[in-house]
């Protein structure tokens, strides 16, 4: 995951998703306790947990939109 | 069997503290059925404090909490307690619930490898959201209270005496249930949002070992 090249449209999406996150929350990812404007930040630098998030994220993502995610509820 | 439980809950971050603190109620679970708790809490969760109760009095069930990776848990101040290829033999015989990230990838196979029964816990990130608002008070969270009631589900099946197979489908299940709220219109804005992390739990949360297990 360290060195696989973001994609750039990945990215993009998942930041539109955090900018719209309520101000009220942590996302706690490996060591790290990540508030709305850290997640953001760690996004664009594409640091370890930025990275995490858009792996999560579009993981999820691609789970919604293949019908995947209904084995889990 | 002996029913002992080693409980390891450092207590130096946010995460930290809300593990901390969701982890009396598996406390309160284990005096309840009459097990020893060994509770290595805060800077207890030290390196020399988890060896020597591990040796001394061989529990039946390690309860880790803390920051980890594929090949350590942590304890207070993010100090190794155990790390592949050091003291992963310090887990024979017994079963193993790691709430933490990555160490089910390589330290749940190297410690079962060299002799523990079983192994459960997370081969990817283990995601918590939790809200500002309520970071002095954990357990009336309810936004983290979607993430580790569910967890606390596998320590507690296990001190009820059920198999690892049926403490993790219980723990699946609720998450499952967890999950499909988070995604309906009842949900708040804040739970929706937070969806992707209980589904990566969710798909993350692994048994290696033996799954038919039970402490006593």
């Amino acid at each position: 995951m360290i060195n696989k090249k973001i994609n750039k449209e990945e990215k993009e999406l998942v930041l539109e998703r955090i900018k719209s996150l309520s101000d009220d929350v942590v996302v706690s990812v490996g060591s790290k306790n990540l508030t709305k404007k850290e997640l953001i930040n760690s996004i664009e630098k594409e640091d370890e947990e930025g990275r995490d998030i858009i792996k999560a994220q579009i993981e999820f993502l691609k789970a919604m939109a293949s019908g995947e995610i209904y084995n889990y509820v | 069997m002996y029913k002992c439980v080693l409980i390891t809950r450092p207590n130096h971050d946010s995460l930290t503290n809300y593990l901390y603190y969701w982890c009396n109620p598996v406390i309160n679970k284990a005096k309840e059925k009459g097990f020893v708790v060994l509770d290595l809490n805060s800077k207890k969760a030290n390196p020399k404090n988890f060896e020597s109760y591990s040796k001394k009095n061989k529990p039946s069930l390690f309860f880790l909490n803390g920051h980890g990776s594929s090949v350590s848990i942590t304890g207070d101040n993010n100090t190794p307690l155990i790390e592949v290829d050091k003291n992963d033999d310090l887990l024979d015989k017994a079963i193993i619930y790691a709430r933490s990230c990555n160490a089910a990838k390589t330290l749940g196979k190297t410690a079962v490898k060299k002799g523990a029964i079983t192994f459960i816990g997370y081969i990817d990130k283990f995601y918590l959201v939790y809200k500002i608002s309520r970071i002095t008070e954990p357990l009336k969270d309810g936004l983290a209270k979607l993430f580790l009631e569910p967890s606390n589900l596998i320590p507690t099946s296990l001190i009820k005496g059920n198999s690892v197979y049926l403490a993790y489908e219980k723990s699946q299940r609720a998450m499952k249930k967890n999950f499909s709220y988070m995604l309906s219109t009842n949900a708040s804005k804040e739970e929706k949002d937070s969806a992707f992390a209980l589904f990566s739990n969710m798909r993350s949360q692994k048994i290696i070992g033996n799954n038919q297990a039970k402490i006593y």
